[in-house]
C-alpha cells in the first residue's frame, strides 16, 4: 500500500467520510465531519499510522490534506 | 491572570474591545449566542466600563504568541455552578485545537478557583460541532428545549474527559 492510500485511509476511517472526498483540497471545517473533535481524532490516526510526533505547530497548521502530506513530509514519508 | 496549555487568559483591556466586538457580531459567532443581536460600539464600551463592578462574573480575554484570539467567561450561580462561554475569533486559530486547550484550560480554573460542583454550558441545538466539542471536554446533556441544549459536568467528569485528551493536551503544555 502506498503512502498516499494510507493517508486516504486514515481520513475515511477517521472523519467518517468516503475515499473520493479525500482530495488534497479537502480542507478543515469545511465539512460537518471534520470539525475540532474530529481533527483529534485524525491526529492521533496519523501519528500512529505513520509512527510520527506532530508538534503543536503542525497539528494547528493542518487544515487540509495537501498540508498534511506537506508536514508528514518533513517527517520523511513521502508522497509521489 | 492565568495561563493553560499556551494560551493566556488575560482580563479584558479597552484596547481589547472593538477586536471582540467585530468577532462577537460576525454571525457565525453570534447566532450561535443566547443574544443573537449585533453590538454597537456604545453598547460595548457600555458593557467594558460595566466589567469591574460585576460581582462572580469574570471575563477574558484570550492570547496565543500575544495575539488576541478570543474571548471567554464564566459566571457564579448561587447552587455551586458555574455557567461557562468562549468564542475563538481569530482566522487562524478558529474551530482549531487551541479551543480545546481554552475550553481545558478554563474548566480547570473554575474547578481550581471557584466554589463550585459542576460547570454548565448552554449551546444552540443546531450547532452539532460545539456540541460534539463539549461532550469531548466532559459534558452531558441535561435537557433540551426551545433549540438549545443544556449541559453540565461534574470535577469527575472533566477529569475522565482529560484522560482521553491527555495525548494530544500533552502537545500544548
Amino acid at each position: 500500500m502506498t503512502n498516499s492510500e494510507r493517508l486516504i485511509n486514515v481520513f475515511v476511517a477517521s472523519l467518517n467520510i468516503k475515499q473520493d472526498t479525500v482530495t488534497d483540497e479537502l480542507a478543515y471545517n469545511t465539512i460537518p465531519q471534520w470539525d475540532s473533535v474530529a481533527h483529534m481524532v485524525l491526529i492521533a490516526a496519523l501519528e500512529q499510522e505513520f509512527d510520527v510526533m506532530l508538534d503543536m505547530d503542525e497539528i494547528i497548521d493542518m487544515n487540509s490534506v495537501k498540508v498534511a502530506k506537506e508536514i508528514l513530509s518533513k517527517h520523511k514519508i513521502e508522497f509521489i | 491572570m492565568f495561563t493553560g496549555y499556551q494560551v493566556e487568559f488575560r482580563s479584558v483591556k479597552k484596547d481589547d474591545i472593538e477586536q471582540l466586538r467585530y468577532w462577537r457580531n460576525r454571525a457565525d459567532i453570534r447566532l450561535m449566542m443566547l443574544d443573537q443581536r449585533e453590538i454597537s460600539p456604545a453598547q460595548q464600551s457600555a458593557w467594558f466600563e460595566n466589567l469591574e463592578s460585576q460581582v462572580d462574573k469574570y471575563h477574558f480575554s484570550l492570547w496565543f504568541r500575544d495575539q488576541l484570539i478570543g474571548y471567554a467567561n464564566a459566571e457564579l450561580t448561587g447552587d455551586h455552578t458555574a455557567i461557562t462561554g468562549l468564542y475563538i475569533g481569530h482566522e487562524k486559530y478558529r474551530g482549531s485545537m487551541l479551543s480545546l486547550c481554552v475550553g481545558v484550560a478554563l474548566s480547570e480554573w473554575c474547578f481550581d478557583k471557584l466554589p463550585v460542583k459542576q460547570i454548565c454550558v448552554q449551546v444552540a441545538a443546531k450547532n452539532h460541532a460545539a456540541l460534539r466539542f463539549n461532550e469531548t471536554l466532559g459534558y452531558r446533556v441535561i435537557t433540551q428545549q426551545e433549540g438549545w441544549v443544556y449541559l453540565a459536568k461534574t470535577s469527575s467528569e472533566f477529569n475522565d474527559a482529560k484522560v482521553k485528551l491527555a495525548h494530544i493536551l500533552s502537545r500544548f503544555s
